[in-house]
């Protein structure tokens, strides 16, 4: 689950965006009491050390991998999430992926699955931007990562192609009735 | 009993919410960036005091510094609805705003829509919250089935709500005290 929060982040604009957005605004306060700090006192010894401190803070903030999975795992911590780790059974149909364990089951078409990514350790096969369901290779207890992920990855795509093909039909049949 | 809806963007903002209200880890964060906020410009201000002992600048420095420290939540809140927003806009999400049905069916939370269908034992659900305008109710600690008041197109949403919540509860109650839920 942390993997896939942490997928979903990196793979998001917005996110990024906010990230660079916390990083502009603290290099600007820096930036700022540094010459307010020079122009109020003319010591270039402080600010120096304040302006270092302030390099710290940023380089800390911009690569610790650390921060964002803690707060991850906690939060996950923070609720029983008795549905999440009992092992389930995915099961690929021709139209659509199927689900059960012992909360439930259901099935959710290829066409409407937002993506299907896979990555070293885990296939994510994501409902909507947020949310996925996430594959670890090393929890399989029964079948073949790999296999399913390629047919996965083909129904997938064999879905948007499909409803790439209807809309542009959609559209060419709209375009004909103006035509009329 | 069922209930028939359709989400806007503007409802998904009711789940981020509520995460970032009710989660001790969100919480946290918010006062950790307020307390290391304040602690950065008391010695910020200290130690313009001491290089320049301008009692009166340093002081309204500080006062401006706690100001904008004050208001620190409401931008972080602000900021997360924004993300927020903006990562749903990032997206088709095909299946997220089309009308969805919710049934209950005896054990069972049941949801049908265009995209697909599934249940989920009450059991297993992790919580159930209602407000006035939303019924959110809980897979797991971050992810929910939000139905707003507003987006209902069938059924009724009051009884909906208190039913799923009843029945959840039940279901809780049987899970902590397994032997005298089953005598009765």
């Amino acid at each position: 689950m942390i993997e896939q929060v942490l997928n979903y982040r990196a793979n998001s604009q917005a996110v990024q965006k906010g990230r660079r957005k916390v990083y502009l605004t603290l290099t600007l306060f820096w930036i700022g009491t540094c010459l307010y700090l020079w122009f109020a006192t003319r010591v270039t010894s402080a600010v120096i050390g304040w302006g270092l401190i302030g390099v710290l803070v940023l380089v800390t903030l911009r690569y610790s991998e650390t921060g964002p999975r803690k707060i991850v795992a906690r939060a996950i911590r923070e609720g029983k999430n008795r549905s999440l780790f009992e092992p389930i059974t995915l099961r690929i149909e021709p139209d659509a992926i199927a689900y059960e364990s012992a909360s439930g089951a259901g099935r959710i078409k290829w066409a409407y699955l937002e993506r299907v990514q896979r990555t070293d350790g885990h296939l994510f096969l994501y409902h909507n931007v947020i949310t996925a369901w996430t594959v670890p290779k090393e929890g399989v207890l029964s079948g073949d990562f790999d296999a399913f992920a390629a047919q996965a990855e083909t129904h997938f795509r064999t879905a948007e192609a499909e409803r790439s093909a209807n809309s542009a039909a959609a559209q060419s049949s709209s375009d004909l009735r103006l035509v009329n | 009993m069922e209930i028939t809806y359709q989400l806007r963007k503007e409802d998904l903002l009711a789940l981020t919410d509520d995460l970032t209200k009710r989660s001790p880890t969100a919480r946290r964060i918010v006062r950790r960036t307020v307390a290391t906020s304040l602690l950065a410009s008391a010695l910020m201000c200290w130690g313009i005091w001491v290089l320049t002992r301008l009692t009166a600048a340093v002081l309204m420095i500080f006062v401006v510094t706690t100001l904008l420290t004050a208001l620190i939540p409401f931008r972080i809140k602000r900021n997360q609805r924004r993300t927020t927003a903006s990562l749903y806009g990032e997206g088709r999400n095909r299946a997220l705003f089309l009308p969805k049905t919710m049934s209950i069916d005896r054990d069972f939370l049941c949801w049908s829509a265009e995209s697909g269908s599934g249940n989920v034992k009450f059991e297993y659900l992790e919580r159930v919250s209602r407000s006035d305008t939303y019924l959110l109710i809980y897979l797991n600690v971050r992810f929910a089935y939000v139905v707003p008041r507003d987006g209902v197109v069938s059924g009724d949403f009051d009884a909906f709500a208190s039913e799923v919540e009843r029945r959840w509860k039940k279901a809780m109650d049987l899970i902590a005290e397994p032997h005298e839920a089953y005598s009765m």
